[in-house]
């Protein structure tokens, strides 16, 4: 959270707005498009192809607080013999568990719904951002949430969609020069 | 009338389709005289001659000697003649005989469909008393060929036949011992949901698994009220038709996931409601699924607005859970983060073969 405010601050914001439609546009069966926090459960961006409205997108953020969030942390410390004490999970602490899933899948009909941490580290090469104030989730609450076909390839979607913020390209040469993409 | 059967091509609509489980045992009723000792328990002792036996065998799995175009006639013609018959037959003849017919020799899941069938072939107000080798009794409440209530919970002894007198229209678990019901109260089906249907499908196949199944037919002493409809023999078929196949066949969506994403696996798990049908792979990981899928911690990570199957994989940093939820069924797999498309493409393909 802290890190996207930093960055919305700095008018990165609109280069992620950017990516998020160019992905919209170009990753087929991606039909839409949420990045939030976790932590506060607030939708910070949404996109989709059909006109979905802020409800939308904050039922698409619950999927992703249940499952990155206290519960997905529960189901695989449970796994591991650990255990999972109240109050240190994501969503209720200041970061994430030792367990917490990384991302999560959801598949409720023909739809599958994507989780991906912004910090994911199998999801994106970190582009340096979690130096210093550049940029980064350090506190590991930030999501990427993506609803696709549930055919959708997810090798190559996962990657792309960690890049929204991470990966912050040219333009963020642009954004630190002073202009707006 | 039953002099005919060869004039028509075709059996009627509404008597096609089911199961043909009982059609030879009614021609065999038919020429048996009133009051007889009719038909005695598949398999106990002074049972039918065994071609009888074997010609219902034939009836029901279609597994004879004959070929398929001939089993297909004879099945027709079996089930023709056996309608003829028995509207032909005087009605004294079928409601006086105090063992009545037994349904046939199949398993529980073919009795119901038996029990489907002799609901089809009522058309006035009738009850229907089952009785089981253990002894228990059910009463069947038929008209329209439409099952308007269920009683297993006043009959106490074998081919009582007296009045019912309720419309409780719960249905409720007893203990269902030898000469009591089989676990199901009482039920007007008139006002009867989903589950209501699925606990009476239950406690049909509890009754029908004791064996030796017989109906008789009774005069009804239903005081049957116009708004009182029941529900047909479809809704009832398809309504158990999903049952049926998982347990005919284990086929259901998460039987079979389980089935193809165990092996490949470090732990797998498959329950239904509280019970652990089927386990998997490392010991401890089986019982840590175990212990979570008995937590609720899957029914908050589950959509609370999804109404049919859902799967979720949380993928950590050493550990893949996946879990799929379909009803009351719920599997959940432990495995290696890289497993996950492996396991997506199981649960998609599978998600697509069960519809």
């Amino acid at each position: 959270m802290a890190a996207l405010g930093r960055r919305c601050a700095r008018g990165l914001a609109m280069t992620i707005a950017k990516r998020m439609t160019d992905l919209l546009d170009n990753a087929p069966g991606c039909q839409c498009l949420v990045v939030g926090d976790v932590l506060t459960a607030t939708v910070l961006r949404g996109l989709g192809r059909h006109g979905q409205r802020q409800e939308d997108f904050d039922a698409i953020l619950a999927g992703a607080t249940r499952c990155l969030g206290q519960a997905g942390a529960a189901a695989l410390a449970a796994l591991d013999g650990t255990g999972s004490g109240p109050g240190n999970g994501p969503g209720n602490g200041p970061g994430p568990e030792p367990s917490a899933p990384r991302r999560a899948t959801l598949f409720v009909g023909d739809a599958m719904h994507v989780f991906v941490r912004a910090d994911d580290p199998g999801g994106a090469p970190d582009a340096g951002l979690d130096e210093g104030d550049e940029g980064g989730d350090a506190d590991g609450t930030e999501v990427i949430c993506a609803v696709c076909d549930a055919d959708t390839d997810l090798d190559a979607l996962v990657p792309t969609l960690a890049s929204l913020i991470h990966d912050e390209g040219p333009s963020r040469d642009a954004a630190q020069r002073g202009h707006h993409v | 009338m039953s002099d005919q059967p060869a004039a028509r091509p075709q059996m009627p609509a509404p008597f096609r389709g089911l199961a043909g489980v009982a059609a030879p045992a009614l021609s065999d009723d038919a020429r048996e005289p009133a009051g007889a000792e009719r038909s005695d328990r598949i398999g106990a002792p002074g049972a039918r001659p065994a071609a009888t036996v074997a010609r219902r065998g034939e009836d029901l799995s279609g597994a004879g000697g004959h070929g398929a175009e001939g089993r297909a006639e004879s099945g027709l013609e079996a089930e023709l003649h056996s309608m003829l018959t028995r509207l032909a037959e005087p009605e004294a003849e079928r409601s006086a005989g105090p063992a009545g017919r037994a349904v046939a020799a199949v398993p529980p899941l073919g009795l119901v469909s038996g029990v489907l069938q002799e609901i089809d072939e009522t058309v006035m107000a009738r009850r229907l008393v089952l009785t089981n080798r253990a002894g228990g009794v059910l009463a069947l409440e038929v008209g329209n060929r439409r099952l308007l209530e269920v009683d297993g919970r006043r009959m106490a002894g074998r081919g009582e036949g007296g009045a019912n007198g309720h419309t409780s229209g719960q249905a409720g678990r007893g203990s269902g011992p030898s000469g009591e019901g089989p676990g199901l109260a009482s039920l007007n089906l008139t006002f009867a949901g989903g589950q209501d249907l699925a606990d009476l499908r239950q406690a049909l196949v509890r009754f029908c698994a004791e064996g030796g199944v017989r109906v008789e037919r009774h005069p009804s002493a239903s005081t049957r009220t116009l708004e009182q409809t029941g529900v047909a023999v479809s809704t009832l078929a398809l309504a158990w038709a999903k049952g049926t196949e998982a347990e005919e066949g284990g086929e259901g969506l998460l039987p079979a996931l389980f089935d193809a994403a165990s092996g490949d696996v470090r732990a797998a798990v498959l329950m239904s409601g509280e019970a652990v049908l089927d386990t998997a792979g490392l010991p401890s990981l089986v019982e840590a699924l175990s212990a979570l899928l008995a937590t609720d911690t899957p029914q908050r990570l589950r959509n609370e607005a999804a109404t049919g199957p859902e799967a979720i994989a949380l993928s950590g940093d050493r550990r893949l859970l996946f879990m799929a939820f379909d009803g009351a069924d719920a599997v959940a797999l432990a495995a290696a983060p890289d497993r996950e498309p492996a396991l997506r493409a199981l649960w998609l393909a599978h998600r697509a073969e069960h519809g």
